[in-house]
């Protein structure tokens, strides 16, 4: 079992065995946030390798406050802002009025199933959603963190994390429906 | 089917997807990666303070030397600090040469680190 306190303690004392392993445990959690951030392939290795070293600088600023992973989701996506922010790769709110005229349509309809098809399709209109929504909906439905602990990992007042939640949901329930009624007619 | 039970199982349907997130792919030295990363910074932290303390140790050597050399023979003394004034642009250089040396050789390693 992942043992938080011991394993910190041993990377504390410089034991980078100890760290890989915090790093197989938060690696997901981590690619999660970066890739809902970071478009391109090579850059989210990049910044998620970016994020943990941040993480083994400052581990031993972490006080135990909070749970380790919001901790880290928190240096994620911070990380991943600072980097939009430094190659001016930060979205507008423009692009939702993209999502409302964007029609999926299928490249190799043998090769997928139907879920895969519709998770594949709702993912791709995640991806098209500004940085706000794509990580509230990413931290609250992935990675189950709480109202709360997304306001600590990005400093959003819960009233606004739940307006991009809602209306970021809604939106893509009104995609969804018009895709399943064309899938079935 | 109500139109209720619909928007239940299209919301539904909807909550499934997102809670199953798009699939990523993790590189599987991703881990090993890190840790390398980590090793390369922290050895580069210590070769330069190793280098400055040398730097440092090298000067303090230099001025117990002369005040040494100057307590038995002022004049051979004067003479050797007049040798290292002279030449002050010499030592400067080298000492600038070794950091950037080191310099240029994390730069390299950095290059080569991404091309991988």
């Amino acid at each position: 079992m992942f043992d938080e306190k011991e394993i910190i303690s041993k990377i504390l004392k410089e034991d980078l065995r100890a760290f890989e392993l915090l790093v197989k445990q938060y690696e997901k959690l981590v690619f999660h946030v970066v890739g809902r951030m970071v478009r391109e392939e090579q850059d989210k290795e990049d910044v998620s390798q970016e994020v943990f070293i941040k993480i083994h600088k400052n581990l031993r600023t972490f006080q135990f406050k909070s749970k380790l992973s919001t901790w880290i989701a928190r240096i994620a996506y911070l990380t991943a802002i600072n980097y939009l922010k430094k190659y001016k790769k930060m979205s507008s709110t423009e692009l939702l009025d993209d999502l409302e005229n964007y029609h999926y349509t299928r490249e190799s309809p043998d090769a997928v199933t139907e879920k895969k098809e519709i998770s594949n399709y709702v993912n791709r209109l995640i991806e098209m959603m500004p940085e706000q929504y794509r990580i509230v909906i990413t931290l609250y439905h992935l990675n189950e963190f709480s109202y709360q602990e997304i306001e600590d990992i990005t400093g959003m007042p819960e009233g606004t994390i739940k307006s991009y939640l809602f209306r970021g949901r809604k939106l893509l329930k009104e995609k969804l429906e018009v895709y399943l009624k064309k899938e079935v007619s | 089917m109500s139109e209720k039970n619909k928007d239940q199982d299209l919301e539904q349907l909807l909550f499934d997807v997102l809670d199953e997130g798009p699939v990523v792919h993790v590189p599987y030295t991703f881990s090993s990666k890190v840790t390398r990363e980590i090793t390369r910074r922290r050895n580069r932290v210590n070769d330069t303070r190793f280098y400055l303390l040398i730097t440092v140790i090298g000067i303090f050597g230099l001025a117990i030397a002369w005040l040494a050399l100057s307590m038995i023979d002022r004049e051979s003394a004067n003479g050797l600090l007049k040798v290292i004034v002279n030449y002050k642009w010499v030592w400067l250089i080298a000492i600038s040469s070794v950091f950037a040396l080191q310099y240029i050789d994390q730069r390299a390693i950095n290059g080569l680190h991404q091309k991988h």
